[in-house]
């Protein structure tokens, strides 16, 4: 079963995500803040991460960051999924290694799930 | 809260447009989910009642977008211009209002020009500008009156007007109408303040200008000046 890390700080949001996932076949960890994304990446190494911008304590461009420098996550694909969607905003992201940039309000979950599909695999 | 900085106010609304989104893209996901049938079967009036649903969402989702895309000029100056016909465009535009302004008792006459107009533009943000010339002249006129729109030729120019019979425009109020955020006081009437705001900006862009004539009580006329096709320099 492919592993799903979503890093988003709106708890609405997260188990709404989380249910979707679940449902469409895939195991799912969840984070919300910069110390829940370090634990979580501890703990067990996910196959694709969807990444908030906004968090409480850390914006998802640093977090970005850290998983492109660390040879243990750099390889990781990770899309950005926020609703942000200045043309800063994604030069920024894709820049820095997203493998997508996806705003929320424009897409369905299971649009989120094909293009998960499309970048790990079944 | 109290904000006289304009640019104080983007940043309010560009962050409050970000939580808007976030609420509408939970509800967007729901939606979904439920005709997907990710909670369960549904019949087929709870299918059709949460089509609805996912419909007056995805109209909110665009009527948020097309405000952001309206507040960033960076966004709004990403223009695709083409020859198109103005007469025709008008009348479209004037035919999708009709129902909305027999609602109000309002008589939609749209004046065409005996030869057709041609324009260089961008149809999509022009409809964005013209659909907010006449939505306002719907929501501000009276009951029982009529709006005329009329269209012609002049000196290599396209000159529209849209006349209405509603409350007008204080004269105080007039010169800042095209400030973003600006809000009649005369009326309680709601809306962003950017309506005008972008209208303005797109007409210019387009190397036209717009202009109000109003009195308080009797009306406003708005004129829409936009070069013929071969005058807009590509």
């Amino acid at each position: 079963m492919k592993k799903i890390l979503t890093i988003e700080d709106d708890a609405f949001l997260k188990n709404i995500e989380a249910t979707k996932f679940s449902k469409s076949g895939f195991e799912v960890a969840t984070a919300m803040t910069k110390a829940d994304v370090d634990h979580s990446l501890a703990t067990s190494t996910p196959d694709i991460i969807l990444l908030d911008m906004m968090l409480p304590d850390v914006d998802g461009y640093q977090i970005l960051q850290n998983l492109k420098a660390n040879d243990a996550t750099k390889n990781i694909p990770v899309i950005v999924f926020s609703n942000l969607s200045s043309d800063t905003d994604v030069k920024k992201m894709m820049d820095a290694g997203a493998a997508a940039f996806m705003v929320k309000s424009n897409f369905t979950l299971d649009e989120i799930v094909e293009k998960i599909h499309e970048l790990i695999g079944a | 809260m109290i904000m006289d900085n304009s640019s104080e106010k983007t940043d309010f609304f560009l962050l409050s447009a970000h939580e808007l989104r976030t609420s509408l893209s939970a509800m967007k996901w729901l939606f979904k989910m439920l005709v997907d049938d990710d909670y369960g079967t549904l019949n087929d009036e709870q299918r059709a009642a949460i089509t609805q649903a996912m419909q007056a969402n995805e109209r909110m989702i665009g009527q948020l977008n097309d405000t952001i895309a309206a507040i960033k000029h960076d966004d709004v100056s990403k223009y695709t211009i083409a020859p198109f016909s103005f007469s025709e465009f008008i009348g479209a535009i004037v035919k999708e209002f009709l129902n909305e302004a027999a609602g109000k008792h309002i008589t939609l006459t749209y004046r065409n020009p005996a030869d057709p107009i041609t324009i260089n533009g961008d149809e999509n943000k022009l409809r964005m500008a013209l659909h907010n010339i006449i939505e306002n002249a719907i929501k501000y006129s009276n009951r029982d009156t009529d709006i005329v729109i009329t269209l012609a030729a002049q000196d290599n120019t396209a000159v529209l007007t849209i006349q209405d019979h509603g409350v007008g425009i204080p004269t105080d109020k007039q010169p800042h109408i095209f400030e973003k955020f600006f809000r009649a006081e005369n009326t309680a009437e709601t809306g962003t303040g950017l309506g005008l705001y972008s209208t303005r900006h797109i007409i210019e862009h387009h190397k036209g200008t717009i202009t109000i004539a109003s009195q308080e009580g009797r009306g406003t006329i708005v004129t829409v000046t936009l070069p013929l096709s071969a005058e807009l320099a590509q």
